[in-house]
This record gives structure tokens, C-alpha cells and sequence, in this order.
């Protein structure tokens, strides 16, 4: 069990108080400011307007349901192409999902209850796949 | 074959240990029903009709002895004592307790096995040829690359909530033996005027409700940018795939609605930004990984010496000669032949076998092939690696488990799901079609007769037992709470790959062996010589003559 990592070291804070949340269309209509929580929801038409919503503060991504899984993608693609501010996880998950939302590169849950019960559940230290927390797929860190 | 290193077995125990954690909870009520759901089933256990059912997975086929024997002693002790080999070359067991299961997972794992993603939205055991690294038209030793495929598809972070199943299959040999282009990617691997592997890539095939070929994404990929473009596919599908409706949320669906030349659009687009990155495959990645494929220590034999004593031997016993002409195949290394073991005797199950089967077959694995063995998508067994003066033998010792019926590619080698007598989803039982069918066609010198056949029967629309690519297919239906029985023809998962067509209105259970008798008939009166093939006059003369056969003309 040792070997297991528990969530809650690399939980970081929960998301901070302040900063306006607003949906993508909201954001559009103010200008596009970088000060603010941009709300995405899986099929939102990001469009043109990826380049600055790397720039915003913060972004939440809702999950409709635990099952509906466009946020993982979503969030993977914003880290990608460079957004490095927070990224937050919203909706109706569960908790064994954190583990992999964290190699996704969020870095908090909106919930707090939900961020609770997310830190009791194990999931495995090793991974094959290239992530935010380990950026070299394992092939890689096997040859070197 | 693929040994884990110490990484891969600190993946695979941590796992194990993370579903004993989520079943406690489960079982303690803190996790619901709704919840649990996902997470079993990414670990391979479905609830059932009568009870749970596991299914473990063996990549890409491939099994040692060891592994087997570890499989039949789980049966023994954990379920009924029999295991079942699946269409998707998986092993199943139909009765373990959902309280066992994290045993069972850390039993497994102690022999480099698991259950990792067997069912669920995620991307589920990658398949290929049976005879991988044996066969004569093998232009790609595919095994490698499906090693690299399960490495990278294991617990990847952003593809286990997909809108449906995803399926990769992968063929580098000049016959398709897997079925690739039904399924949701197919990777053909194929070499370039300058020799160099390359990959071609497919997608949007699949059975189920809506049977489709794949189409074209991309040929002249370098193994290099494999997973790369993978990613891409599955990123384009997980952002945009139907999650409404789950009858149209695999990706064959939306390969169609986009079209498929907007769809290959969008995966360049994300490839063009991933290509080169980080994740594409060095050679030293790609080699490391072949290593495990190399050739086993094959003897120096006296080819003409081994094919002499084969040939003497079959000239004296005329039941082992057939046995040798129809369950076994040329091989790549002189004096050694590749061994089909049917488990379609008469009165079993399909693709079931006996703990005591597997402990015998993991036997004679070690004797006679070097310890390994493949499971098929015919739901059959494979010793890839025999010697010819040793399959005497190894055919005496497999009549002795009833394991040595001569009818691989006939007609009684059909496959078949487990059915209404299992599957919770089964519209119709598909088991006791299957043995009305044997029973009535046994006689092998009828089913050489007819030559080579494929029968393939499912209980409901979601195919698992393939009736769209059988040149006979079977499908259940639920007719008013009536079990019924659709029959199709001329479907081919080899090359020309294609979808069958249906012949007409449903038939009840009893009719079945009858309405293939007159199919059968029809066929053998038609045929312009004895050589042409059911699958061949169909192709010649189409389904009307058939039609009317069965059901007069109109």
C-alpha cells in the first residue's frame, strides 16, 4: 500500500475566493479580460478564441455527468497548447476521477466535499502515458 | 512474449490494490450502484444475468503455460472450473463472487495478467493475428506495435470516460486473420518501396447495430508517430463523438456524420501540433519492445526429414491426416507447424474449455511449443511453434481431451456469443443453436465437403459473435418476447472485407438447422466446381437464388 499515493499531497489549495466566474459567452462580451474564472462547458465552440483564453486567470470545466468525459480531453488540450493558470474541475465526478484529472493538469475539484472523499482513494504511482506531472511517456524514461 | 518489468508490475498490483479499495467501499455503501459501474467495469467485471462475470484479458492474444495453468486453477477455485475464450481473443469466467474478484485480480497479477479495461467507454484490448511472427505472408511482425498500443492505452488519463468502447486491431500480414477493418481504428503495418515499416491507418469500422468498413485516415505513417496520431484520433472522438444516444455514440458514427475527410481534418490538425512531441516513439523504444518477439529457439532441423516422418505418418492413419490438413498450417521455419486446437466439439459450449483442458493444453504447450500459446477471435487455441514429427503425439494426446475435432475453418467451427443462457443484454440464446447446428452437420467428410465455412451466430445486435462477417450469420431477436432468429449471407472479415446481407424474415430456433440444410444444399448444387467456395458462388450469383431456396420463389 505504501507504494500508493494518496491525493491529498499533491491536492495544492483549494480554488481561491474572488475572481468573477463567467460563462464563454459572457467572457466574449466583456472584451475577453484575463482577470476573470472562464466557465467551458464540453461542447462549447472555443473557436478563434483559444489563444486568449490561455492568457484568462482561471478556468472551471463543468462535467455534466461522471460519465461525459469531453472535459478530460478538454483540459489536456488546454495544457497542451500552453494555458498555465488554474484549471478546475466542476460537476457531478467522483472522486477515483481525481487521480486522473490531476495528470490532466487540474489542479483543484470546486467541490470540497468531493475533494475530501478524493483524497481517501488510491489510485497507481507508476503510468505509461506522457502527463502534466510526468511529461515523458514511461518509454522514454525507460531508455534513458 | 512481453515480460513485465518492474514498472509494469507496480502498475498492475497497484491496481489491484486500488479495486480491492473501490469494492470495499461498494460494499460498505459508500460508493452507489450508478458509481461503482464505471470502475468495475474498467476492471472487467460485468454483472450478469445469473451472476458476475470477469473478463480477463490476454493482450493481443498471446499466453504462456504458466499464465494458463494460473487461469485454470482460479476457475477451480473461484468459479465453476471453466473458463471461456471471448471473440475479442479475452479469457471469461461466468461465475465469480463480486467479494473474490480483488483476489482473483492479485492471482492474476502475480502471473503478469489483469482485467485492465476489458469493458467499459475506454480503450479495450487491442487484437491481431493469431499467427503473429509465424505466418508466411507476415510482412510486419505485429506484436510489438500491439504491445506499445496496451502500454500506452493502460490507464490513460484522458480516454476513460469515451462516449462508447473503442477497439484497435492491427495486421501486418498480407491476409487479414483479425477482422481489422471492423474495427473502431484499424492499423495495417505494411512496408514502403524503400523497405521501411509504415503504418496505415483506418477508422470507423465496427459491428453491433450499424456494421461498417472503415475508412481511410491515413496511409505512409511512421511507426514512429504512432501514438501521436492515436491520441489524436481518440482526442477528436472524445471531444466530439455522440454521448446523447449510445446506439450512436461509437466513432463510427461520427466518422460518418462529419464525413470522413472533415474528420481526418480535425486528427491532422491535432496531430500537426503533437507530431514529434514527446510521446513520439523512439527507435529504441520500438526495439526495446520487439526484443520480446524474438523467434524461440527453433532446432536445427532436417526439413525433409520432418515432413518425411509426417507424411508416413498420415499415410497410415487417415483421421490424424485430416487433423493435420485442416488444423494445421505452414510455418515461417522449416519443419515446424502452427496447430489450431477447435474447442467446438460437439456439446460444449463454443469456446469454452475445462480447467482440466487448460492444465492438459498448458502441458503440452511446454512440451511441444515452447510454453506459449494464442487465443483466437474464432474462439479457438493456438500452438504456434510445433514440429512436425511431434504432431502425432500432440494429436494422440489432444483426443484424449476431446481437443482434437478436425474442423478448423468448417462449418462446425463456428463462432458464437454466450447468449441469452449468460449475457444480460441477448435478445435469444445463441449457445443451443450452435449445438443443434453441430449435431446435425457433424459428419467432417459432409463439412470438408462444403469447404471452407464460416458460421457465426449472436444472440442480440451488438455482435459479439460476428454474424455480419460469417459467410453465414445467425443474429437473435426479440420478436413479442419470442426468441427468433434472423439469418444473413456473404459477409468476409478476411481482405475483401464486407458486411452481410440479410436473407428475409426471421426463423424460430427449430427451423435453424433446416434453413441451413436448403442454404447448404443450394450452395453445393450451384457450385461450378467442387474447388469454388460458399462465400465465392455468393459473390458470383448473390443473395436472391438463396433467398428463394429457402423460402420458394415469390
Amino acid at each position: 500500500m505504501d507504494r500508493l499515493e494518496r491525493s491529498d499531497r499533491a491536492m495544492g489549495e483549494y480554488p481561491s475566493e474572488g475572481g468573477a466566474t463567467c460563462s464563454l459567452e459572457e467572457w466574449r462580451l466583456m472584451g475577453r479580460p484575463m482577470a476573470m474564472t472562464v466557465l467551458l462547458n464540453g461542447d462549447d465552440d472555443i473557436g478563434e478564441d483559444l489563444d486568449a483564453l490561455l492568457r484568462v486567470d482561471r478556468i472551471t470545466i463543468a462535467f455534466p455527468a461522471f460519465t461525459d468525459g469531453r472535459g478530460f480531453s478538454l483540459g489536456r488540450r488546454l495544457r497542451l497548447r500552453g494555458f498555465h493558470g488554474e484549471l478546475i474541475a466542476s460537476g457531478e465526478l467522483l472522486p477515483d476521477q481525481w487521480a486522473y484529472l490531476k495528470r490532466l493538469g487540474f489542479t483543484a475539484l470546486e467541490s470540497e466535499s468531493l475533494t475530501e472523499r478524493a483524497e481517501l482513494c488510491l489510485s497507481p504511482k507508476d503510468s505509461y502515458q506522457a502527463d502534466a506531472l510526468s511529461p515523458l511517456p514511461l518509454f522514454r524514461r525507460r531508455i534513458n | 512474449m512481453y515480460q513485465y518489468d518492474d514498472i509494469d508490475q507496480r502498475i498492475v498490483d497497484d491496481r489491484v490494490a486500488q479495486f480491492r479499495e473501490q469494492t470495499q467501499r461498494y460494499l460498505a455503501g459508500d460508493l452507489s450502484d450508478a458509481e461503482f459501474l464505471p470502475l468495475r467495469l474498467q476492471n472487467g467485471l460485468y454483472v450478469q444475468r445469473l451472476a458476475p462475470m470477469l473478463r480477463i484479458a490476454v493482450p493481443y492474444g498471446l499466453i504462456s503455460s504458466r499464465q494458463l495453468r494460473a487461469i485454470a486453477d482460479i476457475s477451480r477455485n473461484y468459479d465453476k472450473g471453466y473458463g471461456h475464450i471471448s471473440t475479442r481473443q479475452n479469457i471469461q469466467l461466468n461465475w465469480p463472487r463480486l467479494e473474490d474478484v480483488p483476489d482473483i485480480l492479485a492471482e492474476l497479477a502475480a502471473v503478469q495478467m489483469h482485467a485492465i479495461q476489458t469493458s467499459g467507454n475506454c480503450v479495450r484490448n487491442t487484437t491481431t493475428d493469431q499467427f503473429a511472427g509465424v505466418a508466411h505472408d507476415e510482412v510486419v511482425d505485429p506484436r510489438p506495435y500491439c504491445e506499445l498500443i496496451r502500454q500506452w492505452s493502460t490507464l490513460h488519463p484522458e480516454f476513460a470516460f469515451l462516449p462508447r468502447k473503442f477497439k484497435i486491431a492491427v495486421n501486418g500480414a498480407e491476409t487479414d486473420r483479425a477482422a481489422t477493418r471492423f474495427h473502431d481504428v484499424a492499423i495495417e503495418l505494411y512496408r514502403n518501396s524503400d523497405e521501411q515499416v509504415r503504418l496505415r491507418v483506418l477508422a470507423g469500422g465496427g459491428l453491433g447495430r450499424t456494421p461498417m468498413v472503415a475508412s481511410l485516415l491515413r496511409e505512409d505513417l511512421p511507426p514512429e508517430e504512432m501514438i501521436n496520431y492515436l491520441e489524436a484520433v481518440l482526442r477528436i472522438y472524445n471531444l466530439h463523438g455522440r454521448r446523447d444516444n449510445k446506439y450512436k455514440a461509437r466513432i463510427k458514427i461520427l466518422v460518418k456524420a462529419m464525413g470522413v475527410d472533415a474528420f481526418r481534418e480535425a486528427v491532422e490538425e491535432e496531430w500537426r501540433r503533437s507530431r514529434s512531441s514527446e510521446n513520439t516513439l523512439t527507435q529504441d523504444a520500438i526495439d526495446a519492445v520487439a526484443r520480446h518477439f524474438v523467434a524461440p529457439p527453433y532446432a536445427e532441423l532436417d526439413a525433409d526429414a520432418e515432413e518425411a516422418f509426417l507424411a508416413a505418418a498420415t499415410e497410415r492413419d487417415p483421421i490424424f491426416a485430416a487433423w493435420v490438413a485442416r488444423n494445421t498450417r505452414a510455418h515461417r521455419q522449416g519443419g515446424y507447424r502452427a496447430v489450431t486446437i477447435t474447442l467446438k466439439a460437439t456439446g460444449q459450449a463454443p469456446g469454452d474449455i475445462s480447467a482440466g483442458q487448460m492444465d492438459a493444453v498448458a502441458e503440452l504447450a511446454d512440451r511441444f511449443s515452447f510454453g506459449e500459446l494464442r487465443t483466437t477471435h474464432e474462439q479457438n487455441l493456438v500452438l504456434a511453434d510445433v514440429r512436425q514429427s511431434d504432431l502425432l503425439e500432440l494429436w494422440k494426446a489432444l483426443q484424449g481431451l476431446n481437443l482434437a475435432v478436425s474442423n478448423a475453418g468448417h462449418l462446425s467451427d463456428l463462432i458464437c456469443c454466450p447468449g441469452g443462457d449468460f449475457c444480460s443484454l441477448a435478445n435469444a440464446k445463441s449457445i443451443p443453436v450452435a449445438q443443434a447446428l453441430q449435431e446435425r452437420f457433424e459428419a467432417l467428410d459432409y463439412q470438408y465437403d462444403l469447404g471452407p465455412l464460416q458460421l457465426n451466430i449472436s444472440g442480440c445486435m451488438n455482435a459479439c459473435g460476428h454474424h455480419h462477417v460469417g459467410h453465414i450469420g445467425i443474429l437473435g431477436v426479440d420478436k413479442k418476447g419470442q426468441e427468433f432468429y434472423q439469418v444473413c449471407l456473404g459477409g468476409s472479415q478476411n481482405g475483401n472485407a464486407r458486411v452481410a446481407q440479410i436473407l428475409g424474415p426471421s426463423f424460430s430456433r427449430s427451423e435453424l438447422p433446416d434453413v441451413i440444410a436448403r442454404l447448404l444444399e443450394y450452395y453445393v448444387a450451384e457450385r461450378a466446381e467442387e474447388s469454388e467456395t460458399f462465400l465465392q458462388v455468393f459473390e458470383r450469383i448473390g443473395l436472391t437464388p438463396f433467398k428463394e431456396a429457402v423460402y420458394g420463389s415469390a
